[in-house]
């Protein structure tokens, strides 16, 4: 069964927090790239985070289960217990869209509370994120790190098969002029993204 | 702020009053089994005694149904079934409020257990006095009893959407009939419109297609009906027990149950003449760890299969959830009003009070409680 797209709980100009109505097994992975339509305009931002647990913090999650009995098992076994837990992604917004253009850097507004986050379609990581412009907000942000840009650079590269190779040499050479004070970094980058 | 330094002075003299009583209750609870042994030898002329004793007390007693009072039963094995509960909650008419206003929160859950179905876990609320509402204001006394009659209404119309899935298990949590149904604090129009609806829910889920099993849980239960009848039969000077789950803790083994009882008393019959005689009070009591809860449920689902039901069922919510029915913690967590809900109540009632042009502002001890200042 497919969940329901997740929808957004909080949100600012940086970033916003999206949720499923409950404990999804397979959310939105790290690096993805989202996309919310609903606003003046539509932002288009990473997975920088996903996090599941108790919908209720006050109410820890006990480890239920005998040895052996798989995770979909306990929870199968334990009727009610999916609709109490619930995912949260969150996402570093990378740019907007105004008219037909995708623009890199802060949308002028927050997306909308309890608007749809669903996932990028290829073309659109393609027309977005292909000149690199994206990585700027990615790299600085604070809310992701380095395996957030490896990630991404990753899903980006998978989108614009075959022509791949194009894209990873001016993302390195975008990295390298962002980064150039912090050679560590720009590295550990790198290795990720050929590793 | 609690004088903490008095309390810590004053609680050991307390305690060691309450285990100086219980110690000497012990010979009282041995004398007590050996009434359930008579009563169990001869349970037609005991339960006649019992009856004629009692005659014209207030208190509630016990007579046994089909079942030997010295029964013991433990539970059958747990098969598939939806367990359903719900539970309520409710926001009080505060009369440091813009005007009166009360709401009932009545959280609900279906749980399927290998059968068809999803969970459900949710909460309905309901905001009154309102002209266009079907529903009694209560503004004045009864919303207890409101909420009580909702929850009913609850947990029967999930057992009713459930019942084509096979078996169920309904649970309520507190005694089944509502304590107020006979308060002379409700209004006799209110109490007469909502003992019509507790008439109605029983004939519903006595009526449903599918085998369901109704109980209405009361943990840590302090009923004495037994032990009082017991004290029709056994003439001593001991110190009698003062509640049966003295006398059952000493019976029961961990998931066991007791036999089904009837129960009595003037209240039950005040209440229980203006229903159904087959939604006569029974009940019986359950053991998990040191909680003998009370399972009150109507005559009508007393039959073997339903009673079995209901323990098995009761035995496998316990085991998922510490010693008490986890359908009905979902229940009560989907229910519970928090402080925070109270506030966003109370700021909810004046904004909108303010919005349809009624001046209000806070007085007295509302509006001190709100500045706290020094």
């Amino acid at each position: 069964m497919t969940a329901a797209a997740p929808r957004v709980i909080e949100s600012k100009l940086r970033g916003f927090s999206c949720a499923y109505s409950d404990y999804v097994d397979d959310p939105y992975q790290l690096g993805e790239f989202v996309v919310v339509r609903e606003g003046r305009f539509p932002v288009i931002g990473v997975v920088s985070a996903v996090e599941s647990g108790p919908e209720d913090p006050s109410r820890p999650l006990l480890p239920r289960g005998a040895p052996g009995v798989s995770a979909a098992e306990v929870l199968t076994i334990n009727a009610g217990m999916r609709e109490l837990l619930r995912t949260e992604v969150g996402v570093v917004a990378c740019g907007y869209f105004a008219g037909d253009r995708a623009r890199p850097g802060l949308p002028p507004l927050p997306t909308p509370l309890l608007a749809e986050v669903e996932l990028a379609a290829s073309s659109e990581i393609g027309a977005f994120a292909s000149d690199c412009a994206f990585l700027e907000r990615l790299i600085f942000d604070s809310g992701s790190n380095d395996s957030t840009v490896t990630a991404a650079l990753r899903r980006v590269a998978l989108a614009l098969k075959p022509g791949e190779n194009d894209f990873l040499v001016g993302a390195g050479k975008e990295l390298a002029r962002l980064l150039r004070a912090d050679p560590a970094r720009l590295a550990t980058i790198l290795r990720g993204v050929v590793d | 702020m609690l004088a903490s330094e008095d309390v810590a002075r004053q609680l050991p003299a307390v305690v060691g009053h309450v285990r100086d009583r219980l110690d000497r209750m012990t010979a009282g609870i041995n004398q007590a089994k050996a009434g359930v042994r008579s009563w169990a030898a001869d349970p037609e002329t005991s339960n006649k005694r019992i009856e004629e004793t009692m005659a014209g007390t207030p208190r509630p007693f016990a007579l046994t149904l089909e079942e030997s009072p010295d029964g013991s039963f433990s539970p059958s094995p747990f098969e598939d079934c939806t367990v359903v509960a719900a539970d309520g909650s409710s926001i009080p008419v505060d009369r440091f409020a813009p005007l009166p206003c009360y709401a009932v929160n009545v959280g609900s859950v279906a749980l399927p257990y290998g059968t068809v179905g999803q969970p459900v876990l949710t909460a309905v609320a309901h905001v009154g006095p309102a002209e266009s509402s079907e529903e009694p204001d209560v503004s004045a006394g009864g919303l207890d009893l409101l909420r009580d009659v909702k929850e009913m209404e609850a947990v029967a119309s999930l057992a009713g959407e459930r019942a084509v899935y096979g078996p169920s298990v309904a649970l309520l949590d507190g005694t089944l009939f509502p304590w107020d149904l006979d308060s002379l604090l409700v209004a006799p129009s209110v109490r007469m419109a909502l003992r019509e609806r507790t008439a109605d829910v029983l004939a519903f889920m006595r009526s449903l297609p599918g085998p369901v099993s109704l109980g209405s849980y009361i943990s840590a239960s302090r009923a004495a009906d037994v032990v009082t009848s017991l004290s029709c039969l056994i003439d001593t000077d001991d110190a009698w027990p003062e509640s049966d789950s003295m006398l059952f803790r000493s019976c029961l083994s961990e998931g066991q149950r007791s036999a089904v009882f009837q129960a009595r008393s003037d209240r039950a019959r005040r209440v229980e003449s203006e229903f159904s005689p087959c939604d006569q009070v029974c009940f019986f009591y359950i053991r998990f760890g040191d909680d003998i809860a009370r399972v009150e449920f109507p005559r009508w689902a007393t039959d073997k299969a339903r009673v079995e039901r209901l323990h098995a069922g009761l035995v496998d919510q316990c085991t998922r959830c510490d010693g008490y029915p986890r359908a009905l913690q979902e229940a009560h967590e989907q229910a519970v009003v928090s402080f925070s809900d109270r506030d966003l109540f109370a700021r909810l009632l004046e904004k909108a009070t303010v919005s349809r042009g009624i001046r209000w502002q806070p007085i007295g001890k509302g509006a001190s409680k709100r500045r706290r200042a020094l």
